[in-house]
């Protein structure tokens, strides 16, 4: 009996359920964020977050495996484009995610993509402080793009695009850019003898979109992905087919 | 700061009911009390450049005092003072949503008889603070050493009773490792806590 108490006893000590924060300890976290153009800087709202996964108690099954995400410091964006964020620090987080205007929030700005930073945990900690290199952020504006049809002008025409008007994610360790995600979509299509159509749609400014196409009559005749980059030239985007 | 009419109306209640019971009694003592005891309500406020001022919603605490005086007038004796607070503003505090604070003091001071049923005090001494916060169901801490001084007034209504009036300065040096562009900013705490409440004398 003594043993079986025991080792439940042990086993609390050993297995948590929720994120815990070091006492007597603050943390900052600081960076800047660059606009192009010189673009008055928003005051985008930015939130920093402890992320955990708990294995639970054994044998009691209402404190099993579960995630705990906590909300550690929040500030907003000042007029320089710098932001200082103030910290509770965690003892057991997985991960450390900060957010730039996050779309949940009230303050959030529409007009500017959520960016998140993911593995900032993983970034020295010097003087209680995480420091995040200068990070550029585009807005989010209405593009254009125009679809030409120069050989083929019989076939039915199906064109879904993928773009991206909301999110941004961003690893500090690894910087894999922010090229390459598309969350949103749109669709159109193009009856045979309808020669251009212009679509018009919300993306992060100058960022390139994706589109898939596909010409159909009486079955698939061709259909193929591309990757489209903005045309400075005709200040949008264009394909040719 | 918020005023709680639910912890003063039953000090107030308690005040009323002895002076109504010990009306009939004779005259107030002029003896020296050897002991006084304080229970009062404090409404803390904050100042300064610092965590508690700009991020906190200060509520009403708890201020419990003892003393006692030696026929030279001087006094020895112990405070403990507790209130809650409601973060206001994350950006200053970080991720809490609440916090309760806890002051335990020793005191030195001296006592003073202005006339026949009134006494003022004043008392100075070290102790410990403790902020204790809330983080949805995790609690940690920041603590460290305090200072406080202190001035208050009693006036008798009869032998074992009298009305309370105080005033606390407390200088809270808080140990938290932060950036070292923040370390003012968590560490110097300075707080006046003007209290209301009952003495309670013994001979």
């Amino acid at each position: 009996m003594h043993r079986i108490v025991l080792m439940v006893s042990l086993s609390f000590l050993c297995f948590g359920c929720e994120l815990t924060y070091e006492d007597n300890v603050r943390l900052l976290v600081k960076g800047t964020v660059i606009l192009p153009d010189k673009q008055q800087v928003p005051e985008l709202p930015i939130d920093v977050y402890a992320a955990g996964n708990f294995s639970g108690y054994p044998f009691i099954f209402a404190y099993g495996p579960s995630e705990d995400l906590d909300l550690m410091g929040t500030s907003n964006l000042n007029p320089n484009g710098e932001f200082n964020v103030t910290a509770i620090s965690p003892e057991n987080a997985d991960e450390i995610l900060m957010v730039i205007n996050d779309q949940y929030r009230m303050e959030h700005n529409k007009d500017w993509p959520t960016v998140v930073f993911t593995q900032m945990e993983e970034l020295d900690l010097k003087d209680y402080t995480y420091s995040i290199g200068p990070t550029p952020i585009k807005p989010i504006v209405e593009s254009r793009l125009n679809i030409k049809r120069i050989e083929n002008k019989t076939d039915s025409m199906y064109l879904s695009i993928r773009h991206n008007a909301s999110f941004i994610r961003k690893n500090v360790i690894y910087d894999d850019g922010m090229n390459g995600q598309w969350p949103d979509r749109i669709s159109t299509s193009l009856y045979p003898n309808v020669n251009q159509k212009t679509v018009v749609f919300r993306n992060i400014r100058h960022e390139s979109i994706q589109v898939y196409f596909r010409l159909f009559n009486n079955g698939i005749k061709r259909e193929t992905t591309l990757e489209i980059k903005f045309n400075q030239e005709t200040n949008g985007y264009e394909i040719r087919i | 700061m918020k005023f709680e009419y639910k912890t003063i109306f039953p000090i107030l209640c308690l005040v009323y009911v002895m002076n109504t019971a010990a009306q009939e009694e004779t005259k107030k003592s002029n003896v020296v009390p050897f002991g006084i005891f304080g229970i009062s309500y404090s409404l803390p406020i904050s100042y300064g450049n610092n965590f508690v001022m700009e991020g906190y919603n200060l509520q009403g605490g708890l201020n419990l005092d003892g003393r006692v005086l030696f026929p030279s007038n001087w006094t020895i004796g112990g405070q403990l003072n507790y209130f809650k607070g409601n973060v206001e503003n994350i950006s200053a505090v970080g991720g809490i949503s609440n916090s309760r604070i806890l002051h335990l003091h020793i005191t030195g001071g001296y006592s003073l008889k202005l006339v026949n049923y009134l006494r003022l005090h004043i008392a100075v001494g070290p102790g410990y603070v403790q902020y204790w916060h809330t983080q949805g169901t995790t609690r940690f801490k920041d603590d460290g050493f305090s200072l406080t001084s202190n001035l208050a007034i009693s006036y008798n209504l009869n032998d074992s009773i009298g009305i309370y009036l105080k005033l606390d300065h407390q200088w809270d040096l808080l140990q938290v490792d932060t950036a070292s562009e923040l370390n003012g900013f968590f560490n110097d705490i300075k707080l006046i806590l003007p209290s209301v409440g009952i003495a309670l004398f013994t001979f």
